[in-house]
């Protein structure tokens, strides 16, 4: 069984992203319990269990997704991350089990750049996570954030993606057939398998877009 | 139209430090962004607020000697433009970050201008009594309670020289205020010696001096 939870801070998505993603998933056998990590709680469906903002350290939009990896975050168990401009396209086959931290391998981000030793820009991404919250070594992903240094990686980084590349751990990628980038991948037709989701990277999207 | 130069021993020395940390990355520890941070920290932007700080507060202060602790140091270029000012020895002059790598690039650059560099979190100083002015010019990187109990621990006679902005657009500003007043109002300071604002090229940066 996994838990699943979504991050929603700031105003770019509103709460119709995060119901979006639990009607679409909340009536599948794997699913422990839906949450949503959030400073506004306005709007969420009744089903969803609201983690409120854990304070200290304040952070900007995406890095409270680095919050998840604190081992004080109110979560245990098998659980599964999904950014709100994720469409899911097959919530069967979400609760697929992965032996440590999992992320998107952007197989399709090709070409000298991404060769380069000075390399920045980083061919994972974190629209879809899966991990064991009690799992120690994801701990220390935060841990290592939250130095002296952690002012710093603010700067240095873009996001939690670089982040967490840059800064050497460990981590697993999802089957390359789970994902389709709408960005990169836009026509599907002539594939012989369903994704499990579609993520939009880079993209502005619309509640439109995912439904 | 400023009619002053950047020090151009400094520059030097700011070219040397990129040339090492590059040095560095070949067989050692690859930290490029290093340079681009050690190069923002030289700028026109941070030379011109540091020393607008220092030329405004030397105004007020009225002595030669004291204890000036400088918090979020960064790489020492505040310290610096304190110790032109303030050339006697009998002025003491600490400047601290929480980064362990701002002390070892601080006194590559400024290391013959008898500044005491330290790496250490503000948070993790019990007593700032000792210090006749704490001087912050970091603010927008700090959490607005670490602000008040800097204000809390210091001895009431001593002097506070704060420095914040309105540019919110960074991930590591976290606490960013709208005007001057706004942020000289959060500080309850018992008083209030100086409110300015200093028109940068894209943003606004705020000061205020008092006890």
């Amino acid at each position: 069984m996994t838990n699943l939870i979504t991050v929603k801070f700031g105003t770019k998505y509103g709460p119709e992203f995060v119901n979006k993603i639990y009607n679409d998933i909340k009536d599948q056998e794997g699913l422990t319990k839906f949450y949503c990590y959030t400073d506004d709680s306005y709007g969420l469906d009744e089903g969803i269990s609201v983690i409120p903002d854990q304070g200290r350290p304040t952070l900007k939009v995406w890095w409270n997704k680095l919050r998840m990896f604190d081992r004080n975050f109110p979560l245990s168990g098998k659980t599964l991350f999904l950014d709100l401009d994720v469409k899911i396209q097959d919530p069967g086959m979400l609760f697929k089990k992965n032996r440590q931290i999992t992320f998107i391998d952007c197989h399709w981000k090709q070409g000298k750049l991404y060769n380069r030793l000075s390399n920045y820009d980083v061919k994972m991404n974190s629209s879809m996570i899966s991990w064991d919250a009690d799992d120690p070594e994801v701990h220390k992903i935060w841990d290592h954030f939250n130095t002296g240094f952690r002012d710093y990686y603010l700067r240095k980084y873009k996001g939690i993606d670089r982040f967490i590349v840059h800064e050497d751990f460990n981590f697993d990628t999802f089957d390359h057939k789970y994902i389709q980038s709408k960005k990169y991948q836009p026509d599907i037709s002539k594939w012989t398998y369903k994704p499990v989701i579609t993520t939009y990277e880079e993209l502005e999207v619309g509640i439109e877009d995912l439904i | 139209m400023r009619n002053w130069k950047l020090e151009s021993k400094i520059l030097s020395r700011a070219l040397k430090l990129s040339e090492k940390v590059y040095d560095e990355s070949m067989y050692g520890v690859d930290d490029l962004y290093r340079i681009k941070d050690i190069v923002h920290s030289v700028d026109q932007n941070h030379w011109d607020s540091k020393k607008w700080l220092a030329d405004e507060f030397h105004k007020f202060y009225g002595f030669h000697t004291g204890k000036f602790y400088v918090v979020g140091g960064w790489y020492g270029m505040m310290a610096y433009q304190l110790r032109l000012k303030w050339p006697g020895s009998r002025m003491n002059i600490i400047s601290a970050d929480c980064d362990p790598m701002c002390e070892e690039y601080a006194w590559e650059l400024f290391g013959d201008y008898d500044i005491d560099f330290r790496t250490k979190d503000i948070n993790e100083e019990e007593d700032l009594s000792p210090y006749s002015a704490i001087i912050n010019t970091s603010c927008e990187h700090m959490e607005q309670e670490d602000l008040h109990a800097i204000i809390k621990k210091k001895d009431p006679q001593a002097w506070i020289a704060f420095q914040t902005n309105n540019y919110k657009d960074l991930n590591s500003h976290i606490n960013c205020w709208p005007t001057a007043q706004l942020f000289a109002e959060s500080l309850n300071l018992k008083w209030v010696a100086c409110v300015k604002t200093l028109k940068l090229n894209d943003f606004n940066r705020f000061m205020v001096i008092g006890k």
